[in-house]
């Protein structure tokens, strides 16, 4: 097959492209990033670490959790299972995109207003969960709530007051709310570069 | 964590020269990831494995459109290796042609899992209690492998080899699987027993389709486990007890039996044996009575 002698010839991998590093370009809540990170980053490490946004918590650290949740291209993932790498062009709303011009979403208001916030911990994850929920299906009943946020663990066990909270707003819900992710916030600390530890 | 040398080609072709590249230094073959859900798992233990080389190299196949999607390629029905699961429960063409597939996948990990893993990646890393391989394998489907050197097709059954081991070469990637779709009027069902309801891995699985006649008759069935056999099968003894015969639960349930004693003459009587037998022959029964329950032929069972 064409191409095997010329791969054949080829030195190391890195010859082929392959490389240490890897320069991303993505947008995170709206707000265009660049930046240069070890192969092997995980999407969680750049968002705390290097974005400091710091809403974004690891809990299992092997995608049992949900802790970590963050919308990635309109879909919940879990960011500690996605590398950094993998999301060059990529749009990417953390629990910071939630907020708008200063006055909360209506999920975060919700969870306040319902008591479904004991710790705090799972909360970023279960609000993000809750949002890719709502973006796709402003009016999901009770069982498919429970199925959006199955990949959430809370070990408050807080469940019924978060599920309360979500059917709420699914309640307040006009044929025609507000859906996709926002393109126009800018976030504070996003664009630094290189920052290190927590 | 693991290091990563982390390749991101433009194309297939730059992918399999990459692998293909890979598989010529001894023990560092490239690692193709797309969903991340297992690799990340392995690459965050793998660090403290002495046996492991210190820089993996991996090389991201997410985004190719070569191997991304569902379609009807003539009478087979095709899946690219880096198509999500949520893709696969969510689409048209399988609840039309394999509903118990879409039921299989909709079981695996959460929203999020699903929203990244791939059914190519849940094929490769062919874990025994992977939830595509009992429908697949239950389809006779087949799995089509490229590499630089060309392409070969073989069933997903021949393919997994073993417990987390395939046939695959160091520089070959799956690109598809493919089968032909249920008759028209097919019933199927997938019954996963986990240790709870979400993100759980399968303990055992069951998956059923069957074709019935307008006399009960059963003129074709598939039946395959998952978390059953060292190889994922079609269980030929339970598929023989209702192949050509008319339907009765009694016959679902002889079936269910068959399956349950050839799993135990297959993976020898083990510690689990005592817990898997009888669960085995009840929920294959169960899939089997649940296809007659959709056919009308039986009530559904609890």
């Amino acid at each position: 097959m064409a191409g095997v002698t010329e791969a054949g010839e080829q030195g190391g991998a890195d010859a082929r492209g392959a490389t240490a590093m890897v320069e991303v370009c993505m947008k995170v809540n709206g707000h265009a990033v660049t930046m240069s990170v070890p192969g092997a980053e995980r999407l969680l490490d750049t968002i705390r670490e290097r974005l400091r946004l710091t809403g974004t918590k690891e809990g299992c650290g092997v995608g049992e959790c949900g802790a970590c949740t963050v919308i990635l291209n309109g879909r919940a993932v879990n960011s500690c299972l996605v590398l950094t790498a993998q999301c060059d062009g990529a749009e990417i709303v953390t629990v910071e995109g939630l907020a708008e011009d200063g006055e909360m979403h209506a999920l975060q208001r919700a969870f306040i207003e319902h008591g479904a916030v004991q710790c705090g911990f799972c909360t970023p994850g279960m609000l993000m969960s809750a949002k890719a929920l709502l973006d796709a299906d402003p009016h999901p009943d009770r069982d498919e709530i429970r199925q959006a946020i199955a990949g959430n663990l809370c070990r408050c066990t807080g469940y019924e007051q978060i599920v309360q909270a979500i059917e709420s707003v699914a309640r307040q819900a006009g044929p025609s709310e507000d859906r996709g992710l926002r393109k126009d916030h800018v976030e504070g600390g996003c664009e630094s570069d290189g920052g290190q530890g927590s | 964590m693991t290091q990563m040398e982390v390749y991101r080609p433009t194309c297939l072709d730059d992918a399999l020269q990459y692998m293909w590249h890979c598989s010529q230094a001894q023990g560092n073959a490239a690692r193709p990831i797309a969903g991340g859900t297992d690799l990340m798992v392995a690459a965050r233990h793998a660090a403290e494995d002495a046996g492991q080389p210190a820089i993996w190299r991996v090389v991201d196949i997410s985004g190719l459109p070569e191997i991304s999607g569902i379609c009807v390629d003539g009478d087979e029905v095709c899946i690219g290796a880096a198509t999500t699961h949520t893709e696969i429960e969510e689409s048209a063409v399988i609840l039309a042609t394999a509903p118990f597939l879409a039921e299989a996948v909709a079981t695996i990990g959460s929203r999020q899992i699903r929203n990244r893993a791939t059914i190519g990646g849940n094929v490769m890393n062919a874990s025994p209690a992977a939830d595509s391989l009992p429908p697949l394998v239950a389809l006779s489907a087949m799995a089509t492998l490229a590499s630089v050197r060309g392409r070969r097709r073989l069933s997903v059954s021949e393919l997994v080899t073993g417990p987390y081991r395939t046939a695959a070469a160091p520089d070959e990637l799956l690109l598809d699987v493919r089968f032909r779709a249920l008759e028209p009027g097919a019933r199927s069902a997938f019954i996963k027993v986990g240790r709870r309801r979400a993100l759980a891995i399968s303990r055992l699985a069951a998956a059923v389709a069957a074709l019935f006649d307008s006399d009960a008759r059963i003129p074709d069935i598939r039946i395959s486990a998952g978390a059953a056999f060292p190889m994922p099968c079609r269980i030929d003894q339970a598929e023989q007890v209702l192949l050509g015969s008319v339907y009765s639960a009694e016959l679902a349930e002889q079936a269910g039996r068959e399956a349950a004693r050839a799993m135990v003459s297959a993976t020898g009587v083990r510690w689990s044996r005592e817990y898997k037998e009888p669960v085995l022959a009840a929920i294959i029964t169960r899939a089997i009575r649940q296809c007659a329950a959709k056919e009308g032929l039986d009530v559904w069972p609890e």
